[in-house]
Formats: C-alpha cells, sequence, structure tokens
C-alpha cells in the first residue's frame, strides 16, 4: 500500500498534546517524523497520565505513546550553541516542522522563522501556541479550562442556573492538533508547487471560537447572546434521557417523520399534532419531556438505540471506553489497532484509523520512541555526523540540564 | 512581508453536495484556501442551516425569503457559488456528471445508499475523472452494521464517548456545546482530503475518502480509553476541575453571571496566586503548599479562591493572574468574542460585505494565519440557486434555451420547491428562561458593521 506523505520529512519539535498530535497524524499519513526532545527529561507529555509507574520515569505515559507512534527520538538542546550544527542540518532536510514553544523563544535561541527559511526556503513551520503568534494575549498562560472558558464554548454549556461547564478531559489541544496538521499538510502542498515556503500560525483558541458557527451568528444577525440550557431541556435537543440501563440522547430531523417515535415506543401521543409539530412542541417542553422519560426508563440504552435507530430514528447513546472497546461497528470498521511497547511491556488498544482513504490507507508503522532512543540513526547514519562532532555534542548533552 | 504567493488551491474547483456544518464548513475553508466551490443545493430539501432548524433569521425575519436570510449559513457556506440541481432526475445527474468532468473534488454526507442510487458513486465517478478525490461524510461510515444509521452532532457526542467524560461532578453526562463532532469531522477530513492531494499532485491518481464520524470521536478520548485498560476505571466527570491541578476551575467574579477560570500547575503558582490574594502564609500552609496536598483539600481551596474573585471585574483579575504567569481567562460570551482585543488585532473575524438586506458582517476566518499566502474569505455564501445561470453556461456551455429547458423541467430550479416550515425565533421566551441572556438592538454598532 502507498502512504500519501511518503518521503515528506517533518521535525517535531514540539511538546505536550497539541503539537506532538499533529506531528503524529502526519506521521500516520506516511511522513518521516523525527521528534526532537530536550535531554533527560524529554517532552513534558512523557509525563503526562495514564502513566504505567514500573517503567523507567520517562517511559511511564501511556499517553504519549498514542501521542507519539510513528516517530523516532534524538534529545538535542535548543539552547546550546554546539547544537546548532545540528539543527542546521535537520532543518535543511526537512519539508515540515512544527514547533509549540513560547512565542518568541525559538528567536530567542538564534531560530527565528526567518532563519530557517533561509537555510530552507520551501520549509513549512508550524506553530501551536495557545493564542498564536501575535496579539495582546500572545504571551498568556493558558490551560484546557482556560481556552475553553475563553473560546465562548462554556457560554451556552451546563445549566442556566448553575455554573458555565466544560467538554471533559482535554478537548482544546486534539482539536488544535488536527487543525495545525492538516494546516501543515496544506502549507507543504503549496511549498512544493510555487517553492515559497510558509509560517503556520495556529491558534489553539481560535480553534476553539471555530466551532462557534451557530452561537456567532445568533449575534450577528440578531443580537442575541445565546446562554446556558434551559432547567427543562428540550427532549430533543441531545440532552442525555435516563433509561435503564444508560442514557439516550435524542435529536429531530433527520430521514424518519417524527411519527416513527410512535411506533418504536408503542406510544400514539407522538402522533398529536401537539407534539408532531416542531412549533407546538416548544411550547410544552415539560410534558414531552416526561412522555420520552416514560417511554425509555424501562429499557436499556442500547436496545432502544438499536431499535430507533434501525428504524431511521435520529438517536444516540452515552458511552464509555468499556462499550467503546467492545462496540461491534468499531470493531468490524478496525478502528482501533494493538500497539505494544516494550518500556511500559503493554499492548494495548489504541485509537488509530480516523478516516478511511482508499488508495492511501493510514498506518500505525512504528511504536512511540524512547527519549533519545534514534540518537545514532539520526545523527550519524542519516545526517552523517563525524564521530568528533558527535563526540562533541555528546559531552555538552551529558553535562547539560 | 508581501503575500504574493499562490494560494494552495489557485485553479481547483469543488463540488460540495453537503449539508448543516461538518462538510459545508470543510468546503467553505476550501474555498478560503483559494477553491472555486459550487454548492450543489437539492430543490426539494433546503440545507437544514436555511431552515428554520438553526437560523437564525436576520433580525428574527423570515420575509419572504427566509432560506436567503439565515445567519449561520453565510457563516459556515461562505465564499460559494449555488447552484440548484435535482439529482434524483436523470438529467440532473447527467449534468453532475458534466461538471465533475470538470472538477477536482467532491464532497458529500448523503446516507452510504443515496450516491450508490443515483449512480454517483465514487466508482461511478473515478471513470470519468481518474484523478477524482471524493469525501463521504457519515455518522457511522460506509462500512460496519451500523453504517446505515443516521446521525447528527448532537447523538453522535453521546455515542462517540464524549458525554460520558463531561458533566458537573456528581451529575449525569452532559453535552457541551455546539455539534462537536461536525467540528472534529470537519479538521480530521480536511487532512484526509490534504494527504489526498499531495498524492494526487504526485501522482495523478485520485481516492475516495470514507470518514465515520463516530470513530473520531475515540480520538479525543484517549486518556479514558488508556486507562480503562489499564486498570479497568473510569476518568470521573469532575466538572471544570482537573484530576491533578488544584485549583483549576471556574470561579464567580463581580457582575453578573461572570466567571474566571484559572489553572494553577505547580507549587510556585501557588505561591504566587496566594501573594495576589493577600494570603501569602497559604504558600507555606502544610495542607496547601505541595499538590497532592492541594488535590486533598479541593472544597477549602475553591471557597478561599472564589472568596478572593468575587468581588473583582474579570479582565481586571486576568491581567493580575496572568501577570503572576498563572494560566487564566474569562467565560466570553458570544458578543464578547465579537469585540475581544485580542481577536481584532488578529484578524480572526473577517469584514464580508453580503448583499442587502444583510450588509456587511463579521465572519469567522480560520484559526490560523499564513504569513505569505493572502487566505481570506473571498465573497458572502450564495442565495439560494444564485450562480444557476453562470454555472450552466459557463462551465458547462449550456445555450440559453438549454437553460430554460432544464428549469422548466425542475431539474435546475431558482427557489427551493418545498422550503417547510419557517418562523420567528421566540426570543422573550429564551430570554425568560435564560437560553438568551440579552438581545442586543444595537448589535450592528457594537460589532462596528453599522457603516
Amino acid at each position: 500500500m502507498q502512504s500519501a506523505l511518503q518521503g515528506v520529512r517533518v521535525l517535531d519539535l514540539s511538546h505536550g498534546i497539541a503539537g506532538p498530535f499533529a506531528a503524529r497524524l502526519l506521521g500516520d499519513y506516511g511522513a518521516d517524523v523525527i521528534k526532537v526532545e530536550r535531554p533527560g527529561q524529554g517532552d513534558f507529555a512523557r509525563y503526562l497520565a495514564p502513566l504505567k509507574t514500573d517503567a523507567a520515569a520517562s517511559e511511564q505515559s501511556l499517553l504519549f505513546q498514542y501521542l507519539n507512534w510513528n516517530k523516532r527520538s534524538v534529545a538535542l538542546d535548543l539552547r546550546l550553541a554546539s547544537s546548532r550544527p545540528v539543527l542546521r542540518k535537520l532543518i535543511e532536510n526537512s519539508d515540515i516542522v512544527i514547533e509549540s514553544f513560547k512565542p518568541g523563544r525559538l528567536e530567542s535561541w538564534g531560530y527565528s522563522v526567518d532563519q530557517l527559511i533561509e537555510w530552507n526556503p520551501t520549509l513549512v513551520v508550524t506553530s501551536v501556541t495557545n493564542f498564536g503568534q501575535t496579539g495582546p494575549y500572545a504571551q498568556y498562560r493558558a490551560s484546557d479550562l482556560t481556552l475553553q472558558a475563553m473560546s465562548g464554548i462554556m457560554a451556552i454549556s451546563g445549566q442556566v442556573d448553575r455554573e458555565p461547564l466544560k467538554h471533559g478531559l482535554s478537548q482544546s489541544f486534539y482539536c488544535a492538533g488536527l487543525t495545525a496538521a492538516y494546516a501543515s499538510t496544506m502549507a507543504y502542498s503549496a511549498a512544493q508547487a510555487d517553492g515559497f515556503g510558509e509560517h503556520v500560525d495556529v491558534s489553539i483558541h481560535e480553534c476553539l471560537a471555530s466551532e462557534l458557527v451557530l452561537n456567532q451568528s445568533y449575534y450577528g444577525f440578531l443580537g442575541a447572546v445565546q446562554g446556558r440550557r434551559a432547567v427543562v431541556q428540550d427532549p430533543f435537543a441531545g440532552e442525555p434521557i435516563a433509561a435503564r440501563k444508560g442514557f439516550l440522547a435524542f435529536q429531530t430531523g433527520g430521514g424518519a417523520p417524527f411519527e416513527t417515535l410512535a411506533e418504536l415506543f408503542g406510544r400514539p401521543e407522538f402522533r398529536e399534532p401537539k407534539f408532531a409539530s416542531p412549533p407546538q412542541r416548544e411550547k410544552r417542553v415539560p410534558e414531552v419531556r416526561a412522555l420520552l422519560e416514560e417511554c425509555v426508563q424501562d429499557r436499556d440504552a442500547k436496545e432502544v438505540f438499536l431499535a430507533g435507530a434501525s428504524k431511521r430514528i435520529l438517536i444516540g447513546m452515552v458511552q464509555s471506553a468499556d462499550d467503546l472497546l467492545n462496540c461491534e461497528h468499531l470493531n468490524e470498521r478496525q478502528a482501533f489497532a494493538e500497539v505494544a511497547h516494550p518500556a511500559t511491556n503493554t499492548h494495548l488498544q489504541f485509537p488509530a484509523e480516523l478516516t478511511k482513504l482508499s488508495v492511501t490507507p493510514t498506518k500505525v508503522r512504528r511504536r512511540s520512541p524512547m527519549l533519545d532512543e534514534h540518537r545514532h540513526e539520526i545523527l550519524v547514519t542519516q545526517l552523517g555526523l563525524s564521530n568528533a562532532e558527535l563526540a562533541n555534542l555528546d559531552v555538552v548533552t551529558a553535562v547539560g540540564p | 512581508m508581501e503575500k504574493k504567493n499562490k494560494l494552495p488551491l489557485d485553479g481547483v474547483r469543488v463540488l460540495d453536495l453537503s449539508y448543516v456544518f461538518a462538510v459545508p464548513y470543510m468546503a467553505g475553508l476550501l474555498s478560503d484556501l483559494g477553491a472555486e466551490v459550487i454548492k450543489i443545493e437539492a430543490p426539494h430539501k433546503l440545507d437544514q442551516t436555511r431552515g428554520r432548524a438553526f437560523g437564525p433569521y436576520l433580525d428574527n425575519d423570515p420575509a419572504q425569503d427566509p432560506w436567503n436570510r439565515s445567519g449561520i449559513f453565510y457563516v459556515v457556506n461562505r465564499g460559494k457559488r449555488s447552484l440548484a440541481l435535482d439529482l434524483g432526475q436523470e438529467k440532473g445527474q447527467e449534468i453532475f456528471r458534466d461538471l465533475v468532468r470538470n472538477s477536482d473534488i467532491v464532497l458529500e454526507n448523503y446516507t452510504p445508499r443515496v450516491m450508490r442510487k443515483w449512480g454517483l458513486n465514487y466508482d461511478e465517478l473515478k471513470k470519468i475523472k481518474p484523478s477524482l478525490i471524493m469525501l463521504s461524510n457519515t455518522g457511522y461510515g460506509s462500512s460496519g452494521p451500523w453504517s446505515a444509521f443516521p446521525s447528527q452532532g448532537t447523538t453522535l457526542e453521546a455515542t462517540m464517548g464524549v458525554t460520558f467524560y463531561t458533566g458537573y461532578e456528581g451529575d449525569k453526562p452532559w453535552k457541551v456545546g455546539q455539534s462537536y463532532p461536525d467540528f472534529i469531522a470537519c479538521w480530521a477530513g480536511m487532512n484526509a482530503l490534504w494527504a489526498a492531494i499531495v498524492h494526487m499532485r504526485k501522482t495523478g491518481e485520485g481516492q475516495w475518502i470514507d470518514c465515520g464520524m463516530y470513530q473520531l470521536g475515540l480520538s479525543l478520548i484517549p486518556e479514558a480509553l488508556i486507562q480503562k485498560q489499564l486498570d479497568g476505571t473510569d476518568r470521573p466527570r469532575i466538572g471544570n476541575e482537573d484530576l491533578e491541578h488544584v485549583p483549576s476551575n471556574l470561579y464567580r467574579a463581580s457582575g453578573n453571571d461572570q466567571w474566571i477560570a484559572l489553572t494553577v500547575d505547580t507549587d510556585e503558582r501557588w505561591a504566587k496566586l496566594a501573594a495576589l490574594m493577600g494570603q501569602s502564609a497559604l504558600a507555606q500552609d502544610k495542607r496547601y503548599a505541595t499538590a497532592s496536598a492541594r488535590r486533598a483539600h479541593r472544597i477549602e481551596i475553591n471557597s478561599l479562591v472564589s472568596a478572593w474573585t468575587m468581588s473583582q471585574q474579570v479582565d481586571e483579575l486576568m491581567r493580575l493572574l496572568q501577570s503572576q504567569d498563572i494560566a487564566s481567562g474569562p467565560v466570553l460570551h458570544s458578543k464578547d468574542l465579537f469585540i475581544n482585543e485580542h481577536l481584532q488585532h488578529r484578524g480572526f473575524y473577517e469584514r464580508v460585505e453580503h448583499p442587502a438586506p444583510i450588509g456587511p458582517r463579521p465572519i469567522i476566518g480560520r484559526p490560523y494565519r499564513l504569513r505569505f499566502r493572502d487566505a481570506h474569505i473571498k465573497k458572502p455564501g450564495p442565495r439560494f440557486g444564485e450562480d444557476n445561470d453562470a454555472i450552466l453556461r459557463d462551465i458547462l456551455g449550456m445555450t440559453p434555451e438549454q437553460i430554460a429547458e432544464v428549469k422548466a423541467s425542475k431539474v435546475v430550479c431558482d427557489l427551493p420547491t418545498n422550503p417547510g416550515l419557517s418562523g420567528t425565533m421566540d426570543t422573550e421566551m429564551m430570554l425568560r428562561l435564560g437560553t438568551l441572556s440579552a438581545v442586543d438592538k444595537d448589535y450592528r454598532s457594537i460589532m462596528g458593521v453599522d457603516r
């Protein structure tokens, strides 16, 4: 099988979740990704939970494994002058650089984007930072929580009489990783076509704010500021409804007429105009909600989901990790791949395929690297460093931080 | 630096058959990046974003042509042309095939059986255009036992796992935001498209992209999937808090419904926060000095911090906290975003001139800047069927007589044949319920587009 980005060389100078996830996605499409890490400690994501605590300190993070497969690792201290010739060689041998340092930091070490592009005129540099390279917030610190708060998403989430609510886990960084990855491929394609490099300045904050297409139109076309969700919500707006086992989520529209619910639940009420017509239904939300709750309270969510979806009703069910790991549909689609890792002695199922490309499918070709695992292979075999150059670098690295 | 270089999709033509958010947004972004995008709309089935379900209609007035007045449509479908074409008719399919011959990319999000029924699935289309790239976005993908199930973002958010890990502490699972999976699909689809474009430019070979939204959710919750396999436990729902860092939460600030978010991720920053709060002794207090001690005293710390934030303005709190290198920021509302100094400085919103009655509007651009290429919103979103004649004439070379003929047989339509319900949004009721917090009559001048 061919790979779409076969022959594309990516230098991953980033750390954490967003940048490394972007670089990994390029690796999944076949790019050769070299990850440059800080000597000693490595990427701070090497310490992010979940951890397998019986492994060496820098190799415990199973999340790191997810974010960094299809990469090779070399440790190099970018702050040291002795690293400069090596980094220059790496830059000259790359098509795309992904970095996530605080704006201005690379430049302070002598690696401005101008300098990098001077070394390699068709280079694409993708910077993934909280608020982008410019503007009054450029130097601001952020967390997943503060990014979600400032993006506008939390203002419309949660219950109106409670505090605003964020998406669980670390959504901001995955969103930004997806965007940074495609923007990198896009800029690479453009650079190959016209011979000019590019600097892609990704703002994680703006990635999230980009989701507010509906909410922003409420204001932009009507002056309406959307708030949080009503205490009693329209049961067809996705709020999870408790079944005997599990929760269901309903939405109106889709392939089936609303009356199909009457058939699904054996309840003729759903045929009555006061429920079936959206403008009328909206006037009696508590009543509709009570009816729907009654219909599902003695049934299991999955059973209702399968029956409803087979009738082309827009229906979802709340699924946990366990449900997903054992889902018949995901298994059939081969959405997970088993990736073994010797450092943690694990072989976990990881979500491996986002989309299916008919000619150039994505692939996990190699597990995530241990810190500095490919030092010799990258520096000597690939870049052709002499023994003297290598020794010089090793001495400095050994006494580094 | 002068932006003299070509846009990445200069000279590329995209046919966009899709509805609602995910794929239409993808196509809108491709237009920003230089592509000519033709939105092909079914005369008898309006894109829901043109309709009552989403809206809102301009100034809450559906008027005579509600399908041309829906706000969200213009955000997602910026830069496109519109052709209202009935693919259910043989002549419509023939016109579509002729367009495919003259295009590079086809995007669609019908359930898998529809394109097959029309004979317009990828295997058929690639016979007439071997370099064609086609993306099909569906809820569950083209294969597997659930592939025929209908879905939209809201139901998928639950099914894909995100909802289970979202919610107030001790409460049931919660849906958050608006159609989150649609945006994930948009960006994941863009990744696949650009990979396919690189491959096509190198080899001349096209391909088909099968995007199933359900499985995209897995990529967003690796922590939970790993944890379950590691020790059999589930990551708990903990509201806005963080499993490791305390404090990391929302705190009420001065004013109506004002909230500041902050995260303290090191002991040093805890000491800085304590100093800001005028309680430097807390930095040495054994109950709070270390990360693990703070985790054991969440409740006390939350009340200490909120006692401090309660009387202060969110903007002032953000400046204070950021001056000490502490991650922080307010919960911003839609209106705040339009007038936010940072987003304005970066040009996140682009001013787009729409024809009357809409006029100029700030429209969300892209979440990245290109330094050497001028990506931008090329033109406003199209009115229904706006480019019917121009497309048939200029791309397919049809004569005025031929165009009149396909219109007479309703293969191409200037008006929707089944526009469905329209109506106004009950803003009074929504204000009462709190699902709207304000309706600003002077919103145009607030956004700076009254001139």
